[in-house]
């Protein structure tokens, strides 16, 4: 019998198979279980999931599709795609928050602070790598905003933006219009109604609140770019540094000939989680703009969208629908991810 | 799709067609980094070679023609540029590090500050007198009529904190270790399902997980906040493959001395992965610290969690602090920079003594807490 390239369980099995006596069926029925005692092991994470993962999915599949569909009891009229309908035309609207607007701002949020955070992370990832001095103290410092709560920081965020007071009688203008030189006739950024935006029809751009989230967005995504890119750095060869060294190349020409191709995998990997976690942006925004974010979900996320209507059990079917939406777009991310970075592999 | 979006707003297609055209053009530079980032790769040897003839020339043409009293002032000028860009790469990353801190500063001083003080026209850059009362004054009272005190929402937290993490990491290392090491039929497809719902975004759970809880009478209790979240398929993941690395003879070892599958897994695979399992707890830790929808959508106010305590307006309610100045109406900033400070400090604190191990974790996964 040999022994080689066999899992040690089926060694055990064939010794006591062979060596033993003739099994009774019983005997082998109650051996044969036991092989299977696996399924004991997962079987409490298995239940779980059975209830709050596998079922989910299963009824949200179903409940996008039925229409008319009632949370609370359960009925509905027929079977179609008038929930996605109504999604898309924001026609059955109470109130809560526009479809339309709730994609065009998670994606002018995602397509503008992700890139943004990533480009400073590499500068400062590069400059970090050039010096030798107080390399570790830059390094821990930069590093602080890692572990935050988003709605706590939010909040800290919103004070630097927001005019305290009332506006015949401002109190404090806060920090960003002082350091803009706006102390006389300050913009209030955390106000969806008073702060300036463009209106275009259906949905407005309230491009001073986008900035006040692209800050805290940058500011709490930088950490985790920088540890990555600032170990693929670490790692590279120090002689292509020579060699561009000997050529002439000045500092410029070497960042984005060298450095940026030799960390590309790391930097297409920061996009797309960036761009992930992007589209799944909520709290944030609620630590900022409040539970409504905004008056009206003026600064409403495709997740906002979503959660509006909870509670809501006439309109469940359309959080149904909008989920699967949101569903189509991360697997087309997720896609696009397998296909650019399938060799994505020094980061670690 | 695209026809109703058109024919809902024109100007909502024009930004939508801005934006595809901003996608794709940070795509192609994604691309185009790749691609290049392959070539690099593929011509690695060859550029080394060139490494060698480039430094030949420049020795060649030094012998030819260039005087050493030139040499020595381009290396002069270079000492000097060097200096020069090495200050500006202090000054740019000091200036990183200050706005990194910043807004941590801002909190602890502001929680620190009088209202008065808060809300004078210049603000002050650390607080003129310390009004500790600030905290006092939070951690006793609820925010609104209804809502509960601090103590009963750090205990709520700490509760289902505790039970979530501890009976979550047990669950975890049993799965694990089924699927790392045990044969039963059907392993590979439980896994491979399992590993496929990690895709999912969670919001397409919570819609159905909430209707389920509401039938099953569930909300207003602690097992709701816990039980959703016990499995994590994604440190099941990673723990299998930290068992798997152990090498298989110390199982048989293990069987020889008469041990059973679960004495091995607690005796010998436990404590060899014991940084993982750090890395799980301190993890699941903070993600019921940071849980905020989920709680606010399944329970009242009573039975929430310190995240949705703080995003309360707090007032200064009774008038302890200033005498009714500020009504009950004006939300007053300071007490609010002290609840912050009182759900970010823990987190603070947590990151320095176990910022390895809290890395380490998070880093593979690409996801934040």
């Amino acid at each position: 019998m040999s022994f080689k390239n066999k899992n040690p369980r089926d060694v055990e099995a064939d010794l006591v198979l062979s060596d033993g006596p003739q099994l009774t069926r019983g005997e082998k029925f109650r051996r044969g279980l036991r092989a299977q005692s696996g399924w004991l092991f997962v079987a409490p994470a298995l239940i779980l999931m059975a209830v709050f993962t596998f079922y989910p999915i299963i009824m949200a599949f179903i409940h996008a599709f039925q229409e008319d569909y009632n949370g609370a009891n359960g009925t509905y009229s027929g079977w179609g795609f008038s929930n996605f309908v109504h999604v898309v035309k924001g026609d059955l609207n109470r109130g809560g928050a526009d479809f339309l607007q709730c994609l065009v701002n998670t994606l002018i949020f995602t397509f503008i602070s992700v890139p943004v955070s990533t480009l400073l992370a590499l500068l400062i990832s590069v400059a970090l790598n050039s010096i030798k001095a107080v390399q570790k103290a830059y390094q821990t410092i930069l590093f602080l905003p890692y572990l935050t709560n988003a709605l706590a920081m939010g909040a800290v965020f919103a004070t630097f933006f927001t005019v305290v007071g009332t506006k015949s009688h401002t109190e404090t203008v806060g920090i960003v219009n002082l350091v803009l030189g706006l102390k006389d006739n300050p913009i209030n950024w955390t106000d969806v109604l008073s702060s300036p935006k463009w209106e275009l029809g259906r949905i407005t751009i309230p491009w001073a609140n986008y900035i006040v989230l692209m800050v805290y967005e940058v500011w709490s995504g930088l950490p985790f770019k920088i540890l990555i890119l600032f170990s693929a750095l670490q790692s590279i060869n120090k002689q292509y540094y020579d060699a561009a060294k000997v050529d002439g190349a000045s500092r410029w020409t070497t960042l984005w000939h060298i450095t940026a191709p030799m960390v590309s995998p790391q930097i297409s990997y920061l996009l797309v989680t960036g761009i992930m976690g992007g589209m799944k942006q909520y709290s944030a925004v609620v630590g900022i703009f409040g539970e409504k974010m905004g008056l009206r979900y003026e600064m409403g996320t495709m997740v906002g969208y979503i959660y509006n209507y909870i509670g809501e059990d006439k309109y469940a079917g359309l959080a149904f629908a909008g989920s699967l939406i949101l569903f189509v777009i991360i697997m087309i991310i997720t896609w696009i991810n397998n296909k650019v970075t399938k060799k994505r592999t020094t980061y670690r | 799709m695209l026809r109703l979006l058109a024919i809902s707003s024109s100007a909502a297609g024009w930004i939508l067609a801005a934006l595809v055209c901003v996608i794709i053009a940070e795509l192609v530079v994604v691309l185009r980094l790749y691609k290049r980032y392959r070539y690099e790769k593929s011509t690695r040897i060859a550029a080394d070679a060139v490494h060698i003839d480039w430094s030949q020339t420049q020795y060649v043409r030094l012998e030819q023609g260039a005087s050493e009293l030139d040499v020595e002032k381009e290396l002069k000028r270079q000492k000097v540029v060097g200096i020069v860009k090495n200050v500006f790469v202090y000054i740019f990353l000091t200036a990183c590090a200050l706005l990194a801190f910043l807004p941590f500063y801002w909190m602890i001083i502001s929680s620190l500050k009088t209202e008065d003080e808060y809300r004078e026209a210049v603000p002050t850059f650390f607080p003129r007198q310390f009004q500790w009362g600030n905290y006092k004054a939070i951690m006793n009272q609820s925010t609104s009529a209804n809502s509960p005190t601090f103590w009963r929402i750090l205990l709520n937290t700490l509760v289902v904190g505790f039970m979530s993490t501890t009976i979550g990491v047990i669950i975890t290392v049993l799965t694990a270790y089924a699927l790392a090491r045990m044969n039963f039929k059907g392993k590979n497809i439980l896994f491979a399902i399992m590993l496929a719902t990690m895709m999912i975004p969670g919001e397409m759970f919570t819609l159905s997980n909430y209707l389920t809880v509401s039938k099953l009478q569930m909300r207003q209790t602690y097992t709701v906040l816990i039980l959703p979240f016990l499995v994590s398929v994604y440190y099941i993941y990673l723990l299998r493959n930290n068992f798997m690395q152990i090498p298989n003879s110390l199982y048989q070892a293990a069987k020889v001395d008469g041990l059973s599958d679960m004495g091995y897994l607690i005796k010998v695979m436990v404590p060899l992965t014991a940084p993982t399992l750090i890395s799980i707890t301190l993890l699941k830790f903070i993600g019921t610290w940071n849980s905020y929808i989920w709680p606010r959508l399944v329970n009242e106010q009573q039975w929430q969690m310190i995240t949705n305590w703080v995003t309360g307006s707090f007032v200064d309610r009774g008038n302890v602090l200033y005498g009714g100045r500020y009504g009950d109406s004006d939300p007053l900033i300071t007490l609010k920079m002290a609840a912050v400070c009182m759900v970010s400090l823990p987190l603070f604190i947590l990151f320095i003594f176990c910022r390895k191990y809290i890395m380490r974790g998070v880093s593979k996964s690409g996801t934040k807490g």
